[in-house]
């Protein structure tokens, strides 16, 4: 296996109010995590703990079985990479990869001064002249760059523009395969990062909402699709729990948490409707959402997921 | 394909700490080439106005007034200078101690190139001083009268450079962990010691301390006292400060 491992036990961390609270979360090494949650939910809090950006009030961290904070190997191997860079802002791009060439020495030059440039970012700015999205764009090539066992991505692709964005989950999967290791990706825009992600940790209020696999977790929900009128009857009969419902023409989906029996699946077919995977969006926004989705046992995930509509 | 493993242990290469000290030390030595080039042209353009006869030559080096502005400049470099690299140092997958014991060395160095760079330029206007025919002889309220002074001159220097250095090192992290307004407030103590330091090094400081004791000694025994205290507070400020 590639990649530092990752795990925590009953971290909590503490600022006027909890911000973190009895996290126990274990990610693999050698895998693309996304870290989901929504603004606040304590995504960043969390992802300074593994790179010791700051320490836990509570509980205790390992990365690669060690705790991180002022640990040599461990850091060195650890590149967090934060929307707001933390890089020598007054100083220009290229002076910026001299800085993490000399600091880093796994650090890969030449791939940086590719991604900067196919990201169209002019070495020769000072990177507190530069747009917000080609700050970023710093961000994500000196973190893909660093080649380290744990690359930690904190929202670094939010300024960049649609295509630069896409740009950049096509060199960070190049570079996974070419170069696997552990990489966590944190986001609340996850429409565009599904196609990307392995696993998926959903923090809600500062607590572990779910971990799964990218894969069972879009399993955990369904879409149909079809003609308006037919899906509407389906939908009445079965007594489905509809997330989000979108109607184009004649045309409408739906989107439902839980899994359909084999009666539900054969009316399904015989109404002439298409069953889908769930988009993973659509199932944070439901898991996420503050009247849904209180953060507590009573209220977890597992309780959606158990459903079953076969009525 | 290249899989990316983790290293066991850290290979023989430079240390965290001579990886990040190198970077600090060039980033204060382009500051301070700027620094004493304009103390240097300040220096000839005041000993030119002096030559006139419309000045009284009161037997002052000119130089001598740049000790106040390099320890203040020390100072506010090791402010700006370190807390700028902090995030990206710690960003870079490098420890605080290594910040810490790079920024100690670093600033220990440039109070040496500090104190150098006086001495040296005290020696040249004095030479340019004689063969005018001024007398340039006081010096921070000390006397100057030839070569064989420079040696105590200079460790005076270097410790006035070098509690001015750790002051502002202690002062940045507190800018860096209290922010603006209690980093501002945080002068108020921090600052006091410095001033102390300066006057007991000044030819009549330590005028209280007990007469059986060689004087000069002590006086720079405490002010290095002064010094390693700014470092061990610096030390418990940088130890577990957040990123």
């Amino acid at each position: 296996m590639t990649g530092f491992s990752v795990e925590l036990r009953g971290v909590g961390v503490d600022f006027d109010r909890p911000a973190l609270s009895g996290v126990d979360l274990t990610l693999a090494p050698g895998v693309v995590h996304g870290l989901l949650g929504r603004n606040g939910s304590g995504k960043t809090t969390l992802l300074s703990l593994l790179a010791a950006f700051r320490r836990p009030t509570h509980g205790k961290v390992l990365v690669d079985g060690e705790d991180p904070f002022e640990n040599e190997r461990v850091l060195e191997g650890t590149c967090f990479v934060r929307e707001s860079g933390d890089v020598l802002g007054d100083e220009n791009v290229k002076i910026n990869l001299d800085f993490v060439e000399s600091m880093r020495p796994a650090f890969d030059r030449a791939y940086a001064e590719e991604m900067l440039d196919q990201l169209e970012v002019p070495m020769r700015t000072k990177v507190e002249s530069l747009s917000r999205g080609q700050r970023s764009a710093v961000g994500a090539s000196l973190g893909l760059a660093a080649r380290a066992p744990l690359t930690i991505l904190d929202e670094v692709y939010l300024g960049m523009d649609a295509p630069s964005r896409y740009r950049f989950y096509q060199s960070l999967l190049v570079d996974y395969v070419e170069h696997p290791r552990t990489i966590v990706l944190s986001s609340h825009l996850i429409g565009e990062l599904d196609r990307v992600l392995e696993h998926v940790t959903i923090l809600h209020r500062g607590r572990v909402l779910l971990t799964d696999s990218a894969e069972s977790l879009q399993a955990r929900g369904s879409t149909l699709t079809g003609s308006a009128a037919a899906v509407d009857e389906v939908v009445a009969q079965l007594g489905i729990d509809v997330l989000a419902r979108t109607v184009l023409g004649g045309t409408a989906q739906v989107t439902f948490v839980g899994m359909l029996g084999q009666d539900a699946h054969a009316r399904v077919r015989s109404a002439g409707l298409e069953l889908g995977p769930v988009p993973l969006q659509d199932l944070f926004v439901h898991l996420t959402d503050r009247s849904a989705a209180p953060a507590d046992p009573a209220g977890s995930p597992e309780h959606h997921h158990a459903e079953e509509v076969d009525r | 394909m290249s899989t990316v493993e983790a290293p066991r242990r850290t290979p023989a290469r430079k240390s965290q700490t001579r990886r990040a000290g190198e970077w600090l030390l060039w980033s204060h030595l382009y500051m301070a080439a700027w620094f004493w080039g304009v103390v240097l042209v300040l220096a000839v353009g005041t000993s030119a106005l002096l030559s006139n006869d419309r000045f009284d030559q009161s037997g002052t080096s000119t130089i001598a007034f740049g000790v106040q502005a390099g320890m203040w400049f020390s100072f506010a470099m090791a402010i700006a200078l370190s807390l700028r690299q902090l995030e990206a140092h710690v960003a870079a997958g490098l420890t605080r101690r290594s910040f810490f014991r790079a920024n100690v060395a670093v600033s220990s160095l440039m109070a040496v190139v500090y104190a150098l760079v006086m001495v040296l330029l005290l020696w040249v206007e004095s030479l340019v001083a004689r063969a005018a025919g001024w007398e340039v002889r006081r010096v921070s309220q000390m006397m100057y009268d030839s070569v064989a002074d420079l040696p105590g001159l200079f460790v005076v220097y270097l410790l006035v450079f070098l509690v001015g250095a750790c002051a502002g090192l202690v002062v940045g992290m507190a800018y860096q962990r209290l922010g603006g307004v209690w980093g501002t407030v945080a002068l108020l103590p921090a600052i006091p010691p410095v001033f102390f330091a300066v006057d007991i090094l000044s030819e009549d400081g330590g005028g209280w301390l007990p007469e059986a004791l060689d004087p000069n000694p002590v006086r720079m025994l405490l002010a290095l006292v002064v010094a390693v205290g700014y470092v061990l507070v610096y030390r418990t400020q940088v130890r577990r400060v957040t990123i």
